[in-house]
């Protein structure tokens, strides 16, 4: 007998999970029409600035369903921004209009985290995460080395004039893609709502919590994981495309690139995974300590990156969402030494 | 004939240098569950530390012990001060401490070392070989192969045979009922952690006597350690000498035959189909099932 996990919520609150929802997404509408204006304020850097920030609340988000609300630690997230970004590119240099080439790229990213989601999903602990980052790897190197449809481990010629938005001015292309941008964000943000207030996002997390429990409730979780799992790609496979008509130029490195989504997860952590406000939050703290440090200084960056993720680790696994959840309590002495010692071995 | 024997005698090297990599790697995650990011870091550490050691005058080979013997410290204090406190946690925790902790090592070592590569010199005992069968065996990568092997008999007997090394596989089995019989889990935590970072530095020399020390030198080795200890799986000893072998063999002979850009796409295919096949890898016992 299956048992609607939406009887594990709260029985009978119909109007409050209806708040729970209507209040966190006028918020979302307040930012967007807000942000949505910036470019009246902003100049070109400051807007370049605003639309990477766009683009990885887009990808933290996606890869929050796997890896904070799943638990799962998904490395494959660069097989789907990279095939969004190549397959497209590829569509498009072969004279296919540009919305054709993103749903192909798509399609063929959707393709590939099924045929790789169905195997892998069953693996348990880090074997997960190892066979995920092989999945990565496997296809960046076989990408690199595909010499077809006139691309050779990189698009030579610059795509924008293919975008078909190549009549617009340099400033208002930037404006163009800055509200793409913010579009996915925000509707990665009310994917990420939805789900968190859904009893699709309850049954995800009691598989995270007790996979076991979960299934003794009648929970499908191989099906739901693949689910998420599909969605998450789907959704990286858009971004992917969306940075790569942005920019320009398609470099199979670079789409492919790992180092993205260590980024991305950072931030995740750093915010707080498994929540809806946590990426944000997350990326506007990482961008915003990038820009105070400058490019200059690459190596002070990521030695500066990598002490946030340990401290994170050590004093606050929750994310700096403990802090606005629980006001500045969470940030105090005695909760800060709490947190050392909850994971230590005794 | 000769193209066969020498893929093989080619590969030598890499089976040496991945078997020593993945065999610290797989004891630290078999015994702590912690898949260790920061073992790149290792090897880094103990490349530059052999580089030093021969700037000061020490034959290369003589200075792996030293460099062992640091990193052992160094091991034994990451996992004491940092790693111990996630030990309870969700594995994700242990994952992104590890990868942190990466981070600023490899940055810090880009500010003191900076990125230029720094080389030694090899000694003259290092530079022949010999022929047979129409391929030549290289006597560093004879040396190579002879410390990898020297390494894992060392482990397995250590592991194996000792009390210490009892204690070792209780505690991977059951900490609360290692704890119960009167072991010291921390202790344990720390030493495995320690005799891993230990292992990282010996391969650390070792690529700095055959190649050249980096910041980044360990990242590149990371994802093969991975396939190399995923193959092996976990739990045996030989694991990693036979993963090795099949990656180091599959590498050479791809190489060879369609160009090494392929190399690491196959060694991934191999482990994606194995995972598949046989979850625990080729010689694994399974352990930790979550």
């Amino acid at each position: 007998m299956k048992v609607d996990v939406l009887t594990l919520r709260r029985a009978g609150d119909g109007d409050k999970r209806l708040s729970s929802v209507a209040q966190p997404l006028l918020i979302l509408l307040c930012v967007a029409g807000a942000m949505a204006l910036l470019p009246l304020v902003l100049g070109p850097y400051g807007l370049r600035v605003a639309t990477t920030a766009c683009m990885y609340l887009a990808l933290a988000q996606s890869w929050n369903l796997i890896g904070g609300y799943a638990g799962l630690v998904s490395l494959a997230h660069p097989a789907f921004i990279g095939t969004g970004a190549v397959a497209a590119a590829i569509c498009l240099i072969n004279g296919l209009p540009i919305a054709v080439a993103a749903l192909v790229a798509l399609a063929l990213s959707l393709s590939i985290a099924l045929l790789v989601g169905a195997p892998t999903l069953r693996l348990q602990g880090h074997y997960f995460v190892v066979a995920t980052l092989l999945v990565s790897e496997a296809l960046r190197n076989f990408v690199l080395n595909l010499d077809a449809f006139g691309f050779q481990g990189g698009v030579s010629v610059n795509i924008v004039s293919h975008v078909g938005v190549s009549a617009l001015g340099s400033e208002a292309y930037n404006r163009f893609f800055y509200h793409l941008m913010l579009g996915l964000a925000i509707a990665a943000m009310a994917v990420v709502l939805a789900f968190d207030r859904s009893r699709w996002g309850l049954a995800l997390r009691t598989i995270r919590d007790n996979e076991a429990a979960a299934a003794a409730l009648g929970v499908a979780a191989a099906r739901l994981k693949l689910v998420v799992f599909l969605l998450s790609a789907g959704m990286a496979s858009l971004i992917g495309t969306a940075s790569a008509f942005w920019i320009g130029t398609v470099e199979t490195n670079d789409a492919y690139s790992l180092l993205i989504t260590f980024e991305v997860i950072v931030m995740v952590f750093l915010g707080g995974k498994g929540t809806l406000w946590g990426p944000a939050i997350g990326v506007g703290f990482v961008l915003l300590l990038n820009e105070v440090i400058g490019v200059e200084f690459a190596e002070v960056t990521q030695v500066v990156s990598g002490l946030i993720v340990v401290l994170i680790v050590l004093f606050q696994p929750e994310g700096l969402m403990a802090a606005l959840t629980e006001g500045p309590k969470a940030l105090s002495l005695r909760r800060l030494r709490e947190n050392v010692r909850r994971y230590r071995v005794s | 004939m000769s193209t066969a024997l020498q893929i093989i005698f080619d590969s030598l090297l890499l089976i040496g240098l991945y078997a020593i990599g993945a065999l610290g790697f797989a004891l630290i995650w078999g015994v702590l569950n912690v898949l260790n990011i920061a073992y790149a870091a290792f090897i880094m550490l103990g490349g530059y530390c052999s580089w030093m050691l021969w700037q000061l005058g020490l034959d290369p080979l003589l200075a792996l012990p030293f460099t062992m013997t640091l990193m052992f410290g160094v091991g034994w204090l990451v996992q004491r001060i940092l790693v111990d406190h996630v030990m309870r946690g969700p594995h994700a925790l242990g994952i992104a401490l590890t990868y942190g902790l990466n981070l600023v090592i490899v940055g810090l070592a880009l500010y003191v070392f900076t990125p230029e590569f720094r080389s030694i010199v090899l000694p003259d005992y290092l530079r022949g070989y010999t022929e047979i069968g129409g391929a030549r065996l290289t006597n560093a990568r004879a040396a190579v192969a002879a410390m990898a092997l020297a390494l894992t008999t060392g482990t397995w007997w250590f592991i194996d045979r000792t009390e210490i090394g009892s204690a070792i596989r209780a505690t991977r089995l059951d900490p609360e009922a290692a704890r119960l019989v009167g072991i010291r889990v921390r202790t344990i935590f720390n030493l495995t952690t320690a005799l891993s970072a230990a292992l990282a530095g010996a391969m650390g020399g070792l690529i700095v006597v055959l190649y050249s020390a980096t910041p980044a030198m360990g990242d590149q080795y990371l994802l093969q350690i991975l396939i190399v200890t995923v193959l092996g799986g976990l739990g045996s000893m030989l694991g990693p000498l036979a993963g090795a072998a099949v990656l180091g063999v599959c590498t050479s002979a791809v190489a060879t035959l369609w160009g090494a850009t392929y190399a690491t796409a196959v060694g991934a295919l191999l482990v994606l189909l194995l995972l598949m096949v046989r979850p625990a890898g080729l010689m694994g016992k399974r352990f930790y099932e979550g």
